[in-house]
This record gives C-alpha cells, structure tokens and sequence, in this order.
C-alpha cells in the first residue's frame, strides 16, 4: 500500500521513525514524504495532478522523501496523510495570535492585559474556526478532497509537552490565571472543530496516541522535544505509524 | 417638497467629530451609513481582529459604539450611563440559562452566554469602561428613540433591554413589572442623561445629541390594547419629547428618519414584506436626506455606499428580507418566542 504523508515540520518524527527503525520496514506501507515547514501548513496547492509547493522560497522550501516524490502524481497513491491539522498553540517556544489577541474571561485574564479584548467562548470558538479554515493546511486538505479519489487521513496535531505547566514563559500562563483550564478549553475547541470538519467531509481522523500527561491535553515530556515542546519525539511518530497501518490495512 | 428640505440641521457634523451611537435597532442602519460616508463613528468595544466581518452582528459587535446591544428607551440609556459613572448601583443580575449565564441587562448579546457569574461580571465592567470612555470624548451622540413600553425591577426600577422570560430569563410577576413611560418619563430622564453628559465630560465642548425616532411599529404590547394603538403611543411620544427637547436645547437636534419612513406621501416602498422592518430603499432616503442635510459630497457617498454593499453582499445572507435582518433586533425575536401578543 502506498502512502504519502504530505505534512508539515510535524511529519518530522515519522520520519525519524522510520530512519531509526522504530517502525519496520516491513509494515506493509511503502511511505513517501512531502514535507514544508509551518505549523500552519502544509504548503501546497495541486498542479497536473502532482503536489505543488506554495513557496519554494525562504522556510516553506519542501523536504521529500524519496528525491523524485515531487515528480510522482498524487493518484499514484493509495493514500495520502495530511500530518498534522490543528496548530493552535505554539507553548514557550513559538507566538501564536489566536492565543494572544483576545482574552476569555472564564479563565481569569491576568490584569496587565486590560487592553486585550475580551471575548466571550463562544466568540473564541469562532475566530479559532475561521483561523483553522484559512490555515494552508486545511486549504490544501480541501483541494486534496476535490483532486484526489483516494482515502485521506489527517492526523492531529500533536498536543503540548507537559512540561508547560511548569513554565513560567508558556504564553498561556503568561495570560490568564487558570492556564490549564484555558489549555484544555483551547484543545478541546479544536478537536471538536478536527472532528466535525472530517465527519462532515468523510475524511478519516487518525486517532491520537493515547499517552498519559500530567494534564488533560497534553503529551508526557518524556516524548517530546526538550528545545520546544511542541514537536515529538521519534517514539511518538512510531505510534502514529501504527495508527496510520492499522487505518489503512 | 424635493427630499433636501425634509430636515434643516442645525449645525454640520463635521469629519472631526467623533460620533456615538445608540438606540433601538433602526440606529444600527445609521451608525453603518456615517461609517460608510467616512464620519468618524467611533467603537469603543470593536470587535476582535480575528472576527470574520459576517460574524460581527452574531457576537453583538460592530451594531453601535459599544456593546450594548439595541436600548429601546431613554431611560434604559440613563440608567446604563448612571451606572458607568457609578451614579448608580452596579447591575448584578445574571441570569442562568442552561448552565450558562448572560447579563439581565445584555441577555442576547451573546449568543452562548458565559461559562461563568464572574465571566459576566468580568465583560459588565470592561463594557462600563466603553460606555463612560464615549460620553466623555464623543462630540455627537446619534440616539434612537425606540419604544416607551419596557419591563422593570420592582426594587430599584432598573429596565430591562426586554422582558424576561421571552429570549432568556424568568418571569416573576413579584420582581418584575410593566411600565409604559410617559411624555414626562421619557423628557425628563432625557434631561438627567444631559446633565450627566455635561459633568463628566474630559473638555469644555458640550456633548451633541442628534435624535431620531424609530420607524419600526410594535410587534406586540404588554399596554392592553392593539399593538397599532401601543404603536401610535409610543411613537407619538416619543416623536413629541424629541420635539421638545430639540425645540429648547441648541444642543440637541432632531432628524425626522421617523417622518421619512411613515409619511403617506412616499412612492418608495417603505417596509419589507413583514410589513416592520424598514426596506433599503427607504433606509437609502433617510441616509441620503442625512447626508445631503450635512453636505457629504453626493458622487462619494454613494461609491462610499457601494463599496458598504459589496461588503454586505458576500455574506449569505443576499435577499432584501434577510439582508434587513442582518440589522439585530431583538423585537424580532420576540416576534418568534415571546408569550405576549396584541
């Protein structure tokens, strides 16, 4: 079975995977990469019936995997992996506006932010819908959904590590007094808003890997990346592996 | 007698002066025409950057200078600036509704309600800040007089924007009643509002007031008799204490909208096919007698008005009943769910 994960810097960790062999070669799936950075992405529109990358320039140039992937017809698949959908929050590590421009008053907006509007959840719920909508990744998830007759699968995007509950400059915590509580209702907002956008398009949703956090909403520290927290580590990507076989086959 | 006499101003509104509006819901046709015709209309509560422009009127945003939704009369609009100057006590009630909560004061400005009293509490006090911030640095506050009938707290006289019980809340006949305002009520709480404005103001320059009255009847009465008799009422007296006060205080003027929308000579259809909400074509006249009244530039306004209706017309909402309900009225929602009728 052929299959394409075209994703963006969150497809990193099937990758190494892969490479690391924490996922056998022998899984049944033959995996082909396309890879543009951005949380927001994947960068691509679809050209002759090939993946087009939007931005060749500056940091949305692609990483592929095998060389000539960029050549192949996207109907040369059996499947194609959006990986991964949802970027809401970027922790310590990255900004993220859907977070910083407005405020929800149920959980307790830190009192500095007194010229940050306040915005009912409702209201939150959406601006983050209308934001996920314009984000290049769900673009190019509807161009693939009106160009491809194959099966196509998203995959989440990767919750927080849990070590932000401990940090002081995790943007969240910076906001509002009951970070955590923000955090879930942030997360939560966005799965269902993932699940109901696939439901509604008959796309498949591959499931999280269940991992125990400290937190609803999080992933353990243990299996994520130190420097950000945002990105897995390879383990993790070996899950998502799993999950994306056991969709397929 | 040509549309340009209907209404004589008595004083330009000029492209500095900052502009506030209120009032019931044909106010929310005015505040987006000046927008339209480059008058600085100000928002104190605008809405989030992020907000698609077609979700603006679902989150009450984008309606008047602040959020308060629609503020049917004078004294509902008295006891709002009392409140914001502390001149009266803070409104505390919060209505639970499936497990939400919403503001007595606001009850359907948003949609969901909060998750929390003291998320309520928290969005009261930022919207007080807005209210007291405009009468303080507003040059013209455009209000619309709406109705005189309104439902109140039986211990204080604090009016609600609607009854409760209709869109949200419960009735309960001990804490709640009915009071039809009168010529007096409505002239004198007008005068309370004025000398409010007059002492909180951060210059020396005396607050404006441009009046209308709104050409929208009554969708039903709680006065015991025909909704067209509550209707005539209402309107009379209003239309005369906007008289009155325009006729003492050169501070105050008054803009026959009201007139232009129900005066049997027309040959323009003045309301839609529910026979209430006022159809664009009449709206168009008003604004057009305003602005003309006010020497806008007619070749500009009206580039000024097409590029509004292009921005109205990518929303989904395209036929002229539905373009006129995009306007929030919470009388509308009466009409659906409210137990009352004529």
């Amino acid at each position: 079975m052929k299959v394409l994960i075209a994703g963006n810097s969150q497809a990193s960790p099937l990758m190494l995977a892969l490479r690391g062999n924490l996922f056998p070669r022998d899984s049944g799936l033959v995996l082909a990469f396309n890879v543009t950075p951005g949380g927001t992405g994947p960068h691509f529109g679809i050209e002759n019936g090939k993946l087009k990358v939007l931005d060749h320039s500056g940091p949305y140039a692609p990483h592929v995997s095998p060389a000539d992937v960029a050549d192949m017809r996207i109907s040369d698949f059996d499947a194609i992996v959006v990986s991964a959908l949802g970027f809401v929050d970027g922790g310590f590590a990255y900004p993220s506006t859907l977070v910083s421009r407005t405020v929800v008053a149920e959980f307790g907006p830190k009192p500095a932010l007194g010229d940050v509007p306040m915005i009912s959840q409702s209201c939150f719920r959406d601006i983050l819908s209308t934001a996920l909508e314009s984000h290049p990744g769900f673009r190019f998830l509807r161009l693939l959904q009106q160009g491809y007759t194959g099966r196509i699968l998203v995959q989440p995007f990767p919750y927080l590590s849990d070590v932000m509950i401990d940090r002081a400059d995790w943007r969240i915590r910076r906001q509002y007094e009951d970070a955590l509580g923000f955090h879930e209702y942030l997360n939560g907002t966005r799965d269902n808003f993932l699940e109901r956008l696939c439901t509604t398009t008959l796309v498949e949703l591959l499931p999280r890997p269940q991992l125990e956090a400290r937190a609803p909403f999080f992933a353990p520290a243990a299996i994520m990346s130190e420097r950000d927290g945002l990105h897995p580590k390879p383990e993790y990507g070996a899950l998502v592996l799993e999950g994306i076989r056991n969709a397929v086959l | 007698m040509p549309a340009a006499d209907f209404w004589r101003p008595k004083w330009q509104i000029q492209k500095t002066d900052k502009i506030a509006t209120a009032g019931s819901c044909f106010a929310q046709h005015i505040g987006k025409r000046l927008r339209g015709a480059a008058f600085e209309v100000l928002d104190y509560e605008p809405p989030p950057k992020d907000l698609p422009a077609s979700l603006h009127g679902k989150h009450g945003y984008s309606l008047y200078s602040a959020r308060h939704g629609n503020i049917y009369t004078v004294r509902q609009f008295l006891q709002l600036a009392q409140e914001a100057f502390g001149e009266a006590p803070a409104n505390s009630e919060v209505w639970e509704h499936g497990g939400r909560f919403v503001d007595a004061l606001r009850p359907t400005l948003d949609p969901e309600g909060h998750g929390t009293v003291e998320a309520v509490h928290l969005h009261r006090e930022r919207h007080l800040g807005a209210v007291k911030r405009l009468f303080q640095t507003a040059d013209i506050y455009v209000f619309t007089l709406g109705l005189t009938e309104s439902w109140e707290r039986v211990s204080d006289g604090r009016v609600y924007p609607v009854c409760p019980g209709t869109v949200v809340g419960r009735f309960d006949d001990t804490q709640h009643r009915f009071r039809n305002q009168t010529f007096f009520d409505a002239y004198e709480d007008f005068l309370k509002l004025r000398d409010l404005a007059a002492r909180h103001r951060w210059d020396n320059n005396q607050l404006r007031f441009m009046l209308t009255v709104s050409p929208v009847p009554l969708t039903a009465t709680a006065a015991g008799c025909h909704v067209m008799q509550a209707t005539v009422y209402s309107k009379s007296v209003l239309r005369a204490v906007a008289g009155q006060l325009a006729t003492k205080f050169d501070d105050v003027d008054y803009f026959p909208a009201y007139e232009i929308i129900t005066n049997p000579w027309g040959s323009y259809p003045a309301y839609t096919s529910n026979l209430r909400s006022v159809a664009e074509e009449g709206v168009d006249l008003v604004m057009e007698t305003f602005l003309r009244a006010q020497g806008v530039d007619a070749g500009r306004r009206k580039a000024d008005l097409a590029a509004e209706s292009v921005t109205f017309a990518t929303a989904p909402e395209a036929d002229n009943d539905e373009a006129a309900s995009t306007v929030v009225c919470e009388d509308a929602l009466l009409e659906a769910f409210g137990p009352r009728s004529a």
